[in-house]
């Protein structure tokens, strides 16, 4: 027999995905969050819940929390779609439906919608720790009875509960026809306020016991939300965490410059050397170096985002922001998209499928590319380094909280715009439920930070590479033995087509040679710190790290035309401002389009970005030169 | 009297109780799906300054509503 398919359907934040992980074994990140799933999963059920030498009796589908099965927004779509058209299958053949045990009123009229549209069921009640912890003894036969299906309670922090869950799902009966619930929801509330009452008949003083559960995440709301505090601390909590990816990151850099540059050394070994030792050392080694010298920082952001995560705090800060938002047609569902947006905009774009207002979701997408992902942030270390070299880490740490700022009033500037442009349709909605505090699972979170940060170098290995070799033969040849460093660049291949576009970077301040770097960053963007380290000539012979070879190179460099340095405080705004805003990754673009459905949107912003960062770059460059500065 | 017109300070001293639920279709509908129904038990928590969201518990979950969201629910004081 082949295996039967069973969607996991709860509530937002049940502890649905927790319990999804406990029963296939998979290390998906669970986030205190709504909205958090935001596509649906598919895995076998673990190994030693199986019967000996058995295959996988289900396909478990987790998938994005719902509050009814009558879809609002993409994500609920996502759900109602799993359970009824799943590609190829139809109809899954059973649901686990899972509920909160302290929401038992809210969340059992769920139960009765999957009842009512005709699938098998069976119903895991999680929070079983909170609810023994407080004396609630929940009367689940009685409920079992009731709803006409297996009531499993489910400890999610051991696993308490798993084998009763999986002989319910085994017993489930054949599924017969199945339809969209036609249940009004005034009737299914009250029947399900009826079965929360049946369920706790045995406790004494069941809501003050409930109470209890929440004493703790009351007391820290009336803080982390409180009219004044509330903003301030917000306002901190976000300068903390962009400021630290550079002061904490310190350390394990310079580490890592280190060791490259000895790999370099080692690998250029003494005096004069063919050309695939030249090539091994000043161009595979000095490209990674280059990029994987800020793996740390990008690290030190996901545990950041990370933490905020599963503390409970987003929800928070997503009602705080709603009010300024919704100036600008977003609302505080807007927030979690934007934020991961400061990772990376690809699962940032996925994760607005939470927001149930199209024209939100539209204003959302539009902005989240402008926001400081993580492959702007070796760019922006070079840049700032460079400007800052002779100041304290903190200075450079408050320059790049000043540029994460800086991305979000761009952002806000771009959404005000469109929100005059665009005409309003329905109603924007924020409504959202603020969940219990918890505390952080450690674990969880650096084996998340791991896995996203291990993911952003595995993508940007083969990028690095390519560039690399292109950018080594290009600058090296057709006159590989030529003795005067500069007059070789210039007449190699890079140099000739670099001096091809010239006139289009010129008037940002810069020569050739960054113009190959801004055009090798449409590759990714962290490419252009190691095509800057090839087209500047750092080698392995320098004596101190390769971050700060480059960052000499960058001071001393002129340009050939009229001998003026390149790299000055307003070239180098210039190019900041020319990275905040250009959309140059192509899956941004790729995904942008999928999730928009539209290729105008799409083409549109790509168009956009690009031209506004090139003529603000300018614009910046001159500004600055005109008030004084060079 | 709908949840909106209360005074956010004086109201955190009070219990009310959801009276009706009116309003856009789609608005009521997702309250409702929330767990928001006549005789159903509010407290105000507090609002977010310059007309930001009401914090409120219903039951033993906390809420942000916009002020649109909060004038679907007509309350009367009950403690």
């Amino acid at each position: 027999m082949s295996a039967r398919h069973i969607a996991l359907v709860g509530a937002p934040n049940t502890g649905k995905t927790t319990l999804y992980n406990w029963l296939t074994g998979s290390r998906f990140k669970t986030v205190n969050y709504p909205g958090a799933t935001v596509e649906y999963a598919i895995g076998d059920l673990v190994a030693h819940l199986r019967e000996d030498g058995e295959s996988s009796p289900f396909r478990l589908i987790d998938t994005p929390g719902v509050y009814g099965l009558n879809p609002k927004s993409a994500d609920e779509e996502v759900t109602v779609k799993a359970l009824f058209q799943l590609p190829g299958l139809g109809a899954v053949d059973g649901v686990l439906v899972v509920v909160d045990g302290t929401q038992l009123e809210r969340h059992l009229h769920l139960a009765l919608e999957v009842k009512n549209a005709g699938f098998p069921f069976v119903v895991a009640v999680t929070m079983a720790d909170l609810l023994r912890r407080e004396g609630l003894e929940l009367d689940l036969a009685a409920l079992s009875k009731s709803l006409g299906a297996p009531v499993v309670s489910f400890e999610g922090l051991l696993g308490g509960g798993l084998r009763e869950i999986v002989t319910g799902l085994r017993a489930l009966p054949a599924r017969g026809e199945v339809r969209a619930p036609e249940v009004k929801i005034e009737v299914a509330q009250r029947q399900a306020r009826e079965l929360a009452t049946l369920a706790l008949s045995r406790v004494d003083r069941p809501q003050e016991r409930l109470r209890r559960v929440t004493e703790n995440t009351r007391r820290l709301d009336a803080v982390l939300l409180h009219p004044i505090l509330g903003p301030v601390l917000f306002f901190l909590i976000m300068t903390l965490l962009f400021s630290s990816i550079y002061w904490m990151a310190a350390p394990f850099m310079d580490f890592i410059d280190g060791g490259f540059s000895s790999l370099a050394a080692w690998a250029h070994g003494e005096g004069e050397v063919g050309p695939l030792r030249d090539f091994v050392a000043n161009g595979v080694i000095a490209s990674f170096g280059a990029v994987l010298v800020f793996v740390p920082q990008i690290f030190i952001l996901f545990i950041g985002i990370g933490l905020l995560e599963s503390t409970g705090y987003l929800a928070r800060a997503a009602t705080l922001i709603d009010r300024p938002f919704s100036k600008l047609g977003l609302t505080g569902r807007s927030f979690v998209p934007i934020l991961s947006g400061f990772s990376c905009a690809v699962p940032a774009l996925i994760a607005t499928r939470n927001i149930s207002s199209r024209r939100d979701r539209w204003i959302t997408n539009f902005v989240i590319p402008l926001m400081t992902c993580s492959a702007r942030l070796p760019v922006y270390a070079l840049l700032l380094g460079f400007v800052f070299a002779d100041q304290p880490a903190f200075v450079a740490g408050l320059a790049l909280a000043g540029l994460y700022f800086g991305a979000m009033l761009i952002g806000a500037v771009a959404a005000a715009i469109l929100n005059r442009l665009i005409p309003k349709d329905a109603a924007s909605i924020l409504m959202m439920e603020l969940p219990l505090y918890r505390r952080p699972r450690l674990r969880v979170v650096l084996r998340q930070s791991l896995t996203r940060t291990w993911a952003y170098v595995r993508r940007a290995g083969p990028v690095i590479l390519t560039i690399a070799i292109l950018m080594w033969v290009g600058t090296n040849f057709p006159n590989y033995d030529m003795e005067d460093p500069t007059e070789k660049l210039a007449q190699s291949y890079a140099g000739r087509i670099g001096q091809w576009i010239e006139p289009v970077v010129q008037p940002m301040g810069v020569d050739w040679r960054v113009g190959v770097g801004l055009m090798s960053a449409f590759a990714a963007r962290e490419v252009f710190v190691s095509t800057m380290a090839v087209a500047f000539h750092v080698t392995a012979e320098d004596e101190e790290g390769q971050a700060a070879s480059l960052m000499k190179q960058m001071e001393t460099a002129t340009r050939a035309s009229d001998g003026a340095k390149i790299f000055t405080p307003a070239t180098v705004a210039g190019l900041i401002v020319f990275f905040m805003i250009a959309l140059q990754c192509m899956t941004t673009f790729a995904v942008a389009q999928r999730e928009s459905g539209s290729w105008k949107f799409a083409f549109g912003q790509l168009v956009i970005f690009n031209i506004v960062a090139y003529v603000l770059a300018i614009l910046t460059v001159h500004g600055l030169r005109l008030i004084g500065f060079e | 009297m709908t949840l909106n017109d209360l005074r956010p300070r004086a109201a955190t001293s009070h219990v009310y109780e959801i009276e009706a639920l009116k309003g856009p279709e789609e608005v009521v509908q997702r309250l409702r799906e929330l767990g928001f129904c006549e005789g159903g038990r509010l407290e105000v928590l507090g609002r977010l300054p310059f007309g930001g969201p009401w914090l409120v518990r219903l039951g033993v979950t906390s809420f942000a509503l916009r002020s649109e969201e909060a004038r679907c629910a007509e309350v009367k004081v009950v403690a």
